[in-house]
Formats: C-alpha cells, structure tokens, sequence
C-alpha cells in the first residue's frame, strides 16, 4: 500500500509539474501592450526520440513573445475605428471561422508592420510592441511585405491584386525589388522521411543556396510536408517542417520545426516547439531578419509576435 | 404469451422472435449511402471550379442589402470580382448567383450580418453541399448526415472531393497533393469574401479537423 500511495504521489507530482506554465516576466507599456521575456506559451513537444545532431544548435525556448491586443469587431462596436494598437478579430461561429490579422513583415530597423484587414489598414508596431502609426489602404490586406523601410507591398484580400504603399498610405507605382528574394525551388518529398529542396533560379545578385536533402530521424512520425520560409544574405535556406504520426490517421500530433542549413547544404540549427495552435491561421506565419525567426500567432486574446534568435 | 420461466431466463422461442424481428428491421433501413444521390468525384470538382473561376462584375445595386441592418459590402462599384460571393447561409449556383445579383440583390454578407434573403452567395457548407449536389443545405455540424469521417492515410489518401471538416466553423473541399506535402482545396472563404483556390496550404491549418467523404461519392 505504501509503494502503492508513493507511486500515485510521483505520478500526480510530474503530472503537475508538466501543467504548471513557465513564469513570465514582463512589463506593461503605456499603450497596454505586453512585451514578454522568454515565454512558453503553450504548444506541442518536441518529437520523442528525436536527437540532435552533433554540431547542430537546437533552439527549444522563444527569445521573446510580443504580444498586441485584439478586440472583437462584432461586439466591441463602439471601440472599432478609435484605438490605433488593437488588432481586430471577427471571432468564430457557427459555419463561419474567425477572421483577423494574417500577414506580417518586419522592417529593416526591427519595427513589425501588421494586416489589420477588418478596419482595411496595416499597422506599425515598435520591436517592443507599441502602435506606432496606421497606414490605411482602403481595403483588406491579406499579405503585406516590406519594401524597404517606407514603404508596403499588400495583396487583397477580396480580389488578389498587389499593391504598393507609402506609409501615408498613397498608393504607389509597383518598383523592381519589391519581389521576393528567395529564389524559387522545387520542393518533394521524397518518402515518409525525406524530402528535397532543388533550387530552380537564383536570386537577384546571382546566388544561390546548394540543394538540400530533409531527414527526419524519430522513428515514430512521418514527414508531413516542407516549405521554404526565406534564405537570407548569408544564402542560408530556412524550411519549415511538419511532421506527424506515422500512421498518417490523425492531425492532432502534428509538430512544425525550422530548419537553417548552411549554403553548402548542411543543417546549422532547429528551432523546436513552434506553437501552432492558432486561433485565426496566419498566411504569412514566418519571416526571417537578420538570422532571427519571426513568428505570426494570432489567438483570440491577442495577437502574438513570437521571436527566435538563431543567428 | 407465457412470461420468463421459473429460473429467469427467456424461453427460446421468444428469443427466436426477438432475433427475426430486429433482422426484418435492419435489412428494412436501407444503408445511408443509398439515401443520397451518386455523384462523380470529377463533377463535385467541376462544380468546385465553376464557383472559384466565375467572374462577375459588382452592380451599384450589388452593394446594397436593404433587408441588412448595418450592412457593409466587400466590394466597390464595378468591380471586377472571379469566385462567386462569401454569403453566410447562402447555398447558390453560380446561376442563381447571377440570377440574384441581375434582380439587384447584394453580392455577399458576413455572419454577424445575420442570414438575409436580399443577398446572394455561398458559405463554407453551402458551397460543399453544392458540390456534392445536394438539394437542401448541410451545415457542418450536420454533414455526418451525409458523409462519413475517414479513417485513412490522410497525408495519401484523400480523393478529390473529399473534404475536411471542422463542425461549427469551417468546410474545405481537398483538391490534390503537391509534392512537398501541402494540399490545395477549394473553399468559400469569409475572410477573401468569395470561393477561392486555395494552393500550398499546410497541414498546421486543418489540425483541428476531421477528412471527411461523401457517402455517394463515385470515382
């Protein structure tokens, strides 16, 4: 009886250990946003059996979570179109998903430009999350991409045509550059557990990455799916990977990593634990600067920008 | 009829009849695939792509919902629009569509606008329902009335025209694979106001739901 009650109180002890939520420090700011220090906000464990590399930096905790505030446009009427910082959600019902932010960039000096497509404008946040301008453009954006640091490109939301934007929101002619740098690929799997990456153009300087072969070594999950996020100056590749049960039946144990391999083809780090519980699913999720990750999370509270130093 | 005997038990006989009767029962219910029509999984996908590929032009009337209190439209005059318009509740053909749009009724509205007779579209449900040529709507809290949650290799085995469900939310009809694993589906999308072609989409958007196959679906 006593072996008995004392595994019980083990069982129940590391059962409250893996509930209990990593503390938080954070400080409040004068607008009401948050900004976190080296949160874990709730998300999916890493694969079993899964071992780093020799030489590979596995990144398991964010650097840091900025969160701003949302509020519900279909029953905050009297708040919609006053605040400049809180993003706006339409939340879920019945045969209807929620709809909100789903695109973002990060500027050159680290301020993150946001879609807000429900009030037909972007925001302006500073890197520790204050609103710090509006720009509206007339309809809703659903992908906005940084075009220096003055300057957006927006794809609408309601008829697929791109836009370019000044941060006073006067639309301006479509320039060279505004394209995307990565240069294009073809993307396979392979098998359940590899995939490959063969580069197909390269970028505007000329450049580009050596193909890549994907491997994913827990024996229990299956390669889901593969998809470039970015390669930066340094002509590293960053690929995001799902993977998931081996069986293929089920969703629910679905995990999502990233990747940086070198330029000569070789992995360099995996970021781990990428929550993807989101509640209004991002279409830009993941933008790379400076070798730090950038995550899009909108949830029904607020709507979070989770960062990942790689470097 | 003579009760149970003595020690408890049932007699033979009566367990006999209870046994012919609840087989005379079962094969009198026909299976639920032979209560809704056979359709080809190349005309759901037909359907699918008439809805997404139609183009349309917003009318100044278009932009009116007079039976909608507050109501706000998703376009602009004269607009050129391709995918027929996200109308929460609504279930029409693209015939329909622009039967409704020519009598000046508004193109779309959104679910906090309430269901309104004086807009014209196709919701998430309605659209599958459409391409599963159903005559009344299927909402997807109801599509288990006609379709049956797979068991299968989602990541190889869905066919076009399956789709994945997540009930109370949101319906999309599963296209094709590529080949770095993401899917494309067809769905009518509130947040891009229209049915859309949706390509490269990954796995982390349908964690929360369930594939799902029309029981009438034929290859």
């Amino acid at each position: 009886m006593r072996a008995y009650g004392a595994a019980l109180c083990v069982i129940a002890a590391a059962v409250a250990g893996c509930s209990r939520e990593a503390p938080r420090s954070s400080s409040v700011t004068a607008s009401g946003t948050t900004t976190t220090s080296a949160p874990q906000p709730p998300g999916r464990s890493p694969s079993p059996g899964s071992t780093p590399q020799a030489g590979v930096r596995v990144i398991d905790a964010m650097t840091a979570s900025v969160k701003i505030p949302v509020v519900r446009i279909d029953t905050d009427p009297q708040t919609r179109g006053d605040a400049l910082g809180p993003l706006t959600i339409r939340i879920e019902r019945q045969d209807r998903e929620p709809e909100g932010p789903q695109s973002f960039d990060v500027l050159p000096d680290g301020r993150f430009v946001i879609a807000d497509p429900l009030r037909d404008r972007l925001v302006v946040y500073e890197p520790g999350g204050k609103a710090q301008r509006e720009i509206p453009i007339g309809g809703a954006a659903r992908v906005v991409a940084a075009v220096g640091s003055e300057a957006v490109r927006i794809v609408s939301a309601v008829d697929g045509t791109a836009h370019t934007f000044d941060f006073k929101g006067r639309e301006q002619p479509a320039t060279r550059g505004a394209e995307s740098q990565t240069p294009r690929a073809a993307v396979k799997l392979d098998d359940d557990r590899s995939g490959s990456v063969q580069w197909t153009s390269t970028r505007s300087d000329g450049r580009r990455p050596a193909d890549l072969r994907v491997l994913i070594d827990e024996a229990k999950n299956r390669l889901a799916s593969l998809q470039i996020i970015a390669v930066d100056e340094e002509q590293r590749p960053y690929i995001a990977v799902e993977a998931a049960d081996r069986s293929g039946r089920s969703l629910e144990s679905l995990s999502k990593t990233v990747r940086r391999y070198s330029p000569g083809g070789a992995l360099e780090a995996e970021v781990r634990k990428i929550p993807i519980d989101y509640y209004i699913v991002p279409v830009t999720e993941f933008r790379v600067v400076g070798g730090v990750l950038y995550q899009l999370m909108p949830r029904q509270d607020a709507v979070f920008i989770n960062v990942w130093t790689i470097k | 009829m003579s009760g149970p005997s003595s020690d408890g038990r049932v007699p033979v006989w009566r367990a006999c009849l209870l046994l012919a009767a609840a087989a005379i029962l079962v094969a009198a219910t026909p299976p639920l695939s032979a209560s809704v029509p056979a359709v080809a999984r190349a005309d759901m996908m037909a359907v699918a792509k008439e809805m997404a590929d139609h183009r349309w032009v917003c009318a100044a009337a278009n932009l009116l919902a007079p039976c909608v209190k507050n109501y706000r439209s998703a376009w602009h005059v004269n607009q050129r629009v391709t995918g027929v318009a996200y109308d929460w509740g609504g279930m029409d053909t693209v015939a329909a569509f622009d039967g409704k749009l020519a009598a000046g009724q508004g193109a779309g509205s959104h679910a906090d606008q309430g269901v309104s007779t004086c807009t014209t579209g196709a919701d998430c449900s309605g659209f599958v329902s459409i391409c599963w040529k159903q005559t009344q709507k299927f909402g997807t809290a109801t599509m288990s009335q006609i379709a049956t949650v797979l068991t299968v290799n989602i990541f190889r085995e869905l066919k076009p025209g399956d789709a994945l469900n997540k009930p109370g939310s949101h319906i999309v009809l599963f296209v094709s694979y590529n080949p770095d694993g993401t899917i494309n589906v067809y769905e009518a999308s509130g947040q891009r106001s229209r049915v859309v072609l949706s390509r490269g989409v990954p796995w982390s958007r349908f964690r929360s739901y369930a594939p799902i196959r029309y029981n009438g679906a034929v290859d």
